[in-house]
């Protein structure tokens, strides 16, 4: 036996046979390497779907997904394996639930890194510069209906970079009413991940060119308009 | 597995969990003071006019106490030994389950249906860990401090009635003698008895509320069904604490 395959860390991320019952496209296949940024995009009703599964819920689509060799929906993988590991944006049609109601949006921001024992001064401080690359002036005190969406997508990013030990990206549909500028900061921020060997995953209701440059994604998969595989300049 | 299962379970891993260094980070301890804010400080006027009425009923049977038996002496030591050991706790715990068992149970029900835990797990947060622990300690804190408060105002109520009723004696005197005929084991029986019933409500609160399906329609039967089943393991853990601690 190759010692060598024996000991290879599992991919960050794989997706097989994906399909999706209301759409007749071919199904989606992927294996996400470390350092990769890869699209995919999908209507959102199975952009939805996708998200249900990557986050180990049930799910209206066919295939399995598996986070660094390991089943999303298994008992215990976000809290054990995977915790710290992968950093990701939620839908915001996600139920509603990408924030937590009893919580100011910064208290949202900051409360992964504090549960994981960070001290309070440094996470605020890694989130304001953060918060600050991606143009906000301060981190937002208010409660999540009294902050403007694209200020709460650009929280979102905030929130997922501040897992410095985070091996993959889920970024979903993590685009809406984001500011032109914050999403150059946005692919300059994934880029210096991507050389630390993060691996990126946008999955994304559209990605027109322009955007798909200032984010630095490598490939699109876009089953519906049945785009091939392609590395983009 | 079933919810009683899950109760019991809850209740092991919070014993678990105390001793943890881990387990004390700064969010969790922000919980537990608004939980004991909540559950403890909001509940203070209530308290209050419960505790009045408990003096007036305990100076009342202090009365009939002496009526029947003309023994004064031991009139301080039964009185303490029902309200501190028994009924201070008991109520303290009931106005807790009143009061917070169905908002916590609704709470982590909601969480739920809105996916708010599922966000909760994916960034690593252990949703024991943040969510019940922090609000199983508060609660059996404030049932703690609730039942030393509801004791205190009711045997100082109690002295008040005494002291006009009976006459010769004045209220510093009666309270300065119920103190004095304190025993210690009952203060710890008190708190012990408060403490467990406050961590049974909050555990089976949230057990159940984080048991709820996907629908907001879930909420009022998982509300309904904790209610029935904090009753049920409340009346089950005071009989065997009673039985606790009246073992030689």
């Amino acid at each position: 036996m190759n010692s060598m395959s024996s000991t290879r860390a599992p991919l960050p991320l794989t997706l097989s046979g994906l399909g999706f019952p209301a759409l007749n496209v071919p199904s989606v296949s992927l294996e996400l390497l470390p350092g990769a940024s890869t699209a995919l995009i999908l209507p959102e009703e199975e952009l939805a779907a996708l998200e249900a599964l990557l986050c180990g819920l049930p799910a209206e689509v066919r295939g399995t997904a598996g986070i660094r060799g390991l089943d999303p929906g298994g008992e215990g993988v976000w809290n054990g394996p995977l915790a710290g590991r992968v950093a990701r944006t939620f839908s915001p049609l996600f139920g509603g639930g990408c924030w937590l109601e009893n919580l100011d949006v910064d208290e949202n921001m900051l409360l992964a890194a504090l549960m994981r024992g960070e001290r309070h001064a440094t996470a605020r401080a890694r989130a304001l510069a953060l918060a600050r690359r991606f143009g906000l002036d301060l981190l937002p005190e208010g409660r999540r209906g009294n902050t403007p969406s694209g200020t709460l997508t650009v929280c979102q990013w905030v929130r997922a970079f501040l897992m410095e030990e985070a091996e993959l990206f889920l970024m979903i549909d993590c685009l809406r009413k984001a500011p032109p500028e914050a999403m150059k900061a946005l692919g300059q921020a994934s880029r210096e991940r991507r050389q630390r060997g993060a691996a990126f995953f946008w999955l994304l209701p559209a990605l027109d060119p322009a955007q798909a440059d200032a984010l630095g994604v490598d490939t699109i998969l876009d089953p519906v308009n049945l785009t091939p595989a392609a590395p983009h300049s | 597995m079933s919810t009683h299962l899950q109760i019991l379970q809850a209740l092991l891993a919070f014993f678990g969990q105390l001793p943890v260094p881990s387990s004390w980070r700064r969010p969790v301890v922000d919980r537990v003071a608004r939980q004991i804010v909540f559950a403890g400080v909001g509940a203070l006027p209530l308290l209050a006019l419960i505790a009045a009425g408990l003096g007036v009923l305990a100076a009342q049977q202090g009365e009939l106490w002496l009526t029947y038996t003309r023994r004064a002496d031991l009139m301080h030591a039964v009185l303490d030994t029902g309200l501190v050991r028994e009924v201070a706790p008991l109520l303290s715990v009931l106005l807790a389950l009143a009061t917070n068992g169905a908002p916590m149970c609704a709470e982590m029900a909601m969480m739920r249906v809105n996916r708010e835990i599922v966000v909760l797990r994916c960034q690593g947060v252990c949703e024991f860990g943040y969510l019940v622990f922090p609000r199983m300690l508060g609660l059996a804190l404030a049932c703690c401090c609730g039942a030393v408060v509801l004791a205190a105002l009711a045997l100082l109520v109690c002295s008040a009635r005494l002291s006009s009723a009976l006459g010769g004696e004045t209220v510093t005197e009666i309270m300065r003698r119920f103190l004095l005929e304190l025993d210690g084991r009952h203060l710890v029986w008190m708190l012990v008895k408060a403490g467990l019933g406050g961590l049974i409500i909050a555990a089976v609160a949230c057990t159940t509320g984080l048991s709820a399906g996907d629908a907001r329609t879930e909420v009022p039967r998982m509300v309904s069904s904790a209610m029935t089943a904090a009753l049920t393991w409340l009346t089950l853990g005071w009989i065997l604490i009673t039985a606790a601690s009246h073992l030689p």
